[in-house]
């Protein structure tokens, strides 16, 4: 079997792009080989944003005497995969070239040789280099397991995840070693992209230099300095942070000086403009924000005063009038700090800068918390008051995202607001509240100007539902568990959805609930085009039908507690009960009889229990649902392998 | 090897590139905040030719005012400044080398790239950068810019630009970048006389942060405008673009000084942009190059690749 490495070096692939790009180039590369018949059985890949390599194994040997046909060949198909790898941003250079960066060479080698192939005006070589920083030593491999060990002799892990994990590792085992811990962070995967030899060490600050908030440390260091900052034991900020480096030898330590006098200097700089941020009271931005026509400034004024209004409609809806006042005025404050240095510096702390002006001016605690907790990412509001603002204003940003006339660069429409759906309805379940978001959603579409306000709603109530969806099933929730409780009650109460989901998915394995749905629906044909009668106990004459009246009057009120509550372990349990007597009850009693009185008051029976079967989880639906979704699990499992594979 | 000075980096940088085949530009003379909007550099960019020059250049950026406190940040450091079209490959091989040949022994120091976004609105130049640390400090930036003044260039282009103080102040271990030796044995003579010295740092600070009076700034602004303006109406390319730059660095004060909020900012600088890019129009037109076409081997022409949407105007550059 013959095997094939493909280097791609270049002057700084962007960072984040890299792993997608080489697993692109292996995908292309595989799929034109295997057009002229050299399927690849095994594949690797690694990446830098110095080197893209794919190595691939068990291609079928040709003919004896063709492998000068055969290279050139692969090298046709070299040619045509890096044709095929897109970048989100190009660079160009030479005569016109174009890719991630500018390509300085290309190692391509077929069972050790050279393949003859020529891209980007450079022809490919049967040599790699070492990290540029260290020297760019030259070397020839002569396969894929030498190419590998001489990049372990330079310090290069060339598999992206390896370097994380690794570098993951020592940062904690750094931390660890001072007695502190590590702020959650995706730096070290950032590192592990940016950096081919990487290594961290740990660095000190003076105490003087952490006289800063810590929100505001942490992004200084993480944002400007790349500088991974460490916990104290008692939760504060520690006076060390962990830095990266470009080389896993003796000499990275030496890197420390550098790094801690650059962070100094960071940090004075952050200290500067909070500084001159607090000289300017809240009060008086917003009053600026008021003024002028059409700017950024003026916008922002515009959505703190449909806030308020919005703030106002959720906490009536929610019963919190105490809270009201406090979210109204935070709802005024909550872009006041946009303006700010600070926030111009570090935009991801936009609402904490102005929570902490807020705390420092002396607003209340309900005030303050309630505008800081708008802008921290991922953790709920501490307060009801701040939970109404904060759904408000996602709420006012679902709307603003969805009325956008034109196109956006980079993230699309639908994906800001898909996200921005996500985190309302990820805080209203969380958080408990009883809250139909649709009249928030109206109400938020009513206070902008639109030319088609009624297709905004139906977007934006679409974008909630996805949401709703998305979540649920990270949850592990099925489809049809999810439609059958929306069908039922719908999206008035998401805490509720949220709680009749779960409940569901606890019986998935409970075979009662299908015997349930099946008997659900048998009473759904039976009582198709009935009219609504009334029960008369007296004229229940069979033994079985005596028995499931006297099970429903028994079982009614539990059931329906069950349900309320959300309890639907109790509720299986006492359906199971009439399940049984309604079992029964279809065995042995005919429901036509001849007699009309009979058969009016068998229906009246049924339609009382139909009731409690159909309810809000919409069982027969569920039971259509899952009848579908079996059939078609079975078809798959039916195919031939081959196909499937 | 002993530390280099700054006479000493200049000259070898200087040494290094000219070996390459690049020329040297007379010192930029006006108050830019960056090396490319220099008008020997900026005003050629869409030329089509192949070039690579090197010129000193010193930048001036009022909004880094910090009364000295901060290395980092300066109202006005020097800087060596690199310009290459078209952009070529290896490129990094060689700011690596460059490095080595002005005296930093790389095989003892961790050298890391940072890539990043530029965005110099003033000029409409947006590109993908690489900032370049040595030991955790940043020292230069390596821009790739494909477009400057809204439109695509006719050849890519690369600028690399050396911070010539910190280049220094690494090398000599100095972390008071008034303290650097500038050569001659006489530092902190050598260093007031070229205008670096923390006295000059605090009083420019004093002056942008404390002192410049709003209503004089608001009549140099228009000044300078209304000069944009009479040389573009009597096709003076050269003058215009100058009376444009000064704008910019009476915008940045008066930003500065407007606390918290400049409300006509986006109003005033979307008027210098607009001479920006008629300045560059003009220069095009004069070269016989259409600047609203595509036609020609070297049109300024409205790119119609995905990449070029990326680099479109934001709202805030309009």
């Amino acid at each position: 079997m013959s095997e094939l490495l493909v280097e791609v070096r270049g002057d700084g692939f962007p960072a984040l792009e890299i792993e997608r790009a080489t697993r692109a180039l292996k995908d292309a590369l595989v799929a034109q080989l295997r057009e002229v018949g050299m399927p690849a059985r095994q594949s690797a890949t690694g990446c830098s944003t110095q080197r893209l390599m794919v190595l691939l194994r068990g291609i079928p040997e040709g003919r004896p005497g063709n492998d000068e046909g055969r290279r050139r060949s692969v090298g046709e198909a070299l040619q045509q995969a890096l044709g095929a790898v897109r970048w989100r941003t190009n660079v160009s250079w030479g005569d016109g070239h174009r890719f991630g960066a500018p390509v300085s060479g290309l190692l391509a080698l077929l069972d050790g040789r050279l393949v003859p192939a020529r891209c980007f005006g450079i022809e490919a070589t049967d040599t790699t280099r070492g990290p540029a920083s260290l020297g760019s030593r030259v070397f020839r491999p002569r396969d894929g397991d030498e190419y590998g060990r001489f990049l372990v002799r330079q310090g290069v892990e060339v598999r992206l995840a390896a370097r994380a994990a690794r570098l993951e590792r020592a940062t904690h085992e750094l931390a660890e070693g001072l007695g502190l811990s590590v702020v959650p962070s995706d730096l070290p995967v950032r590192w592990a992209a940016s950096c081919e030899t990487p290594s961290v060490i740990a660095c000190r600050l003076e105490d003087t230099d952490l006289d800063l908030p810590a929100e505001i440390v942490a992004a200084c260091l993480a944002e400007r300095q790349g500088a991974l900052p460490l916990r104290a034991p008692d939760g504060g900020l520690a006076a060390h942070f962990v830095a990266i480096v470009d080389r896993d030898d003796e000499h990275a330590e030496r890197a420390a000086v550098g790094n801690e006098r650059a962070a100094r200097d960071h940090l004075e700089d952050a200290r500067f403009h909070w500084r001159r941020d607090a000289r300017t009271p809240l009060a008086k931005r917003i009053r600026l924000l008021s003024e002028g026509d059409d700017t950024q400034e003026t916008l922002y004024a515009r959505r703190a005063r449909r806030l308020e209004v919005l703030c106002t409609l959720i906490a009536r809806e929610l019963g919190s009038s105490e809270h009201l006042d406090a979210s109204v005025q935070a709802a005024g404050l909550l872009y006041a700090d946009r303006q700010t240095e600070t926030v111009r510096e570090f935009p991801r702390l936009a609402g904490v800068i102005g929570g902490l002006l807020a705390r420092d001016e002396g607003y209340p605690a309900s005030v303050w918390h309630a505008v800081y907790d708008s802008g921290a990412a991922g953790q709920l509001p501490r307060s009801r008051a701040g939970e109404i603002l904060y759904v408000a204003d996602r709420v006012d940003r679902v709307v603003e995202v969805l009325a956008e006339e034109e196109p956006r660069v980079g993230e699309s429409r639908g994906e800001a607001a898909d996200e921005l759906a996500r985190s309302v309805v990820d805080t209203v379940h969380r958080a408990g509240l009883e809250l139909d978001l649709a009249l928030a959603i109206a109400q938020a579409v009513r206070q902008r100007v639109l030319d088609d306000p009624s297709r905004t709603l139906s977007e934006a109530l679409k974008v909630v539902d996805r949401a709703m969806r998305g979540l649920l099933r990270e949850r592990g929730a099925h489809d049809a568990e999810i439609d059958a409780v929306l069908m039922a009650s719908g999206t008035s109460s998401i805490p509720s959805v949220f709680r009749r989901v779960s409940g569901l998915q606890g019986l998935r394995l409970d075979g009662r609930l299908t015997d349930l749905a099946a008997n659900a629906r048998r009473l759904r044909d039976v009582l198709l085009e009935s009219r609504e009668v009334e029960l008369d106990p007296e004229l229940l004459e069979e033994p079985a039908e005596r028995e499931l009246h006297q099970t429903w009057i028994g079982y009614e009120a539990r059931i329906r507690q069950s349900l309320d509550e959300g309890r639907f372990d109790r509720w299986l349990d006492a359906m199971a009960v009439l399940d049984q007597a309604l079992q029964r009850f279809l065995g042995n009693v005919l429901v036509h009889d001849a007699n009309e009185a009979l058969q009016r008051n068998r229906l009246a029976l049924l339609q009382e229990l139909q009731r409690a079967y159909a309810g809000p989880l919409r069982l027969v639906e569920l039971h259509a649902t899952s009848t579908k979704t079996a059939r078609s699990g079975q078809r798959a499992a039916s195919r031939p392998a081959a196909a499937s594979g | 090897m002993p530390p280099a000075t700054v006479e000493q980096i200049l000259h070898r940088l200087a040494s290094f590139w000219e070996e390459r085949g690049s020329g040297l530009l007379p010192p930029c003379e006006l108050p830019v905040g960056f090396g490319l909007a220099a008008p020997e550099v900026f005003l050629s960019l869409f030329d089509g030719r192949a070039r690579t020059t090197h010129q000193l250049v010193a930048v001036h950026r009022p909004v880094d005012a910090r009364y000295g406190r901060s290395s980092l940040r300066m109202t006005r450091h020097l800087r060596f400044q690199l310009v290459r079209q078209p952009v070529s490959a290896g490129v990094r091989h060689e700011v690596l080398d460059s490095f080595r040949a002005a005296g930093f022994e790389l095989d003892r120091r961790d050298v890391r790239f940072v890539e990043g976004t530029t965005s110099r609105p003033e000029i409409g130049v947006r590109g993908r950068h690489q900032r370049v640390l040595i030991d955790g400090l940043p020292v230069a930036r390596m821009v790739f810019v494909e477009r400057a003044a809204g439109v695509r260039l006719p050849l890519s282009c690369l600028e690399v630009s050396y911070g010539i103080e910190r280049l220094a102040s690494v090398q000599q271990g100095h972390a008071d970048l008034f303290r650097i030796d500038w050569g001659g044995g006489h530092a902190t003579a050598r260093s007031e006389a070229e205008g670096s010295s923390a006295w000059m740092e605090e009083e420019r600070s004093r002056y942008l942060l404390e002192v410049a009076d709003v209503e004089l700034l608001r009549s140099q602004l228009e000044s300078f405008d209304q000069q944009a303006s009479r040389c573009l109406e009597a096709g003076l390319v050269l003058p215009a673009y100058e009376s444009a730059l000064r704008s910019l660095q009476v915008l940045e004060v008066l930003k500065l000084r407007s606390l918290p909020l400049l409300a006509d900012h986006d109003l005033l600088f979307g008027r210098i942009r607009r001479r920006v890019e008629r300045c560059v129009q003009l220069r095009a037109r004069r070269q016989g190059l259409d600047p609203d076409t595509r036609s020609g081997a070297h049109a300024l022409g409205v790119a119609d690749d995905p990449d070029d949407r990326q680099l479109e105007l934001t709202a805030e550059e309009r």
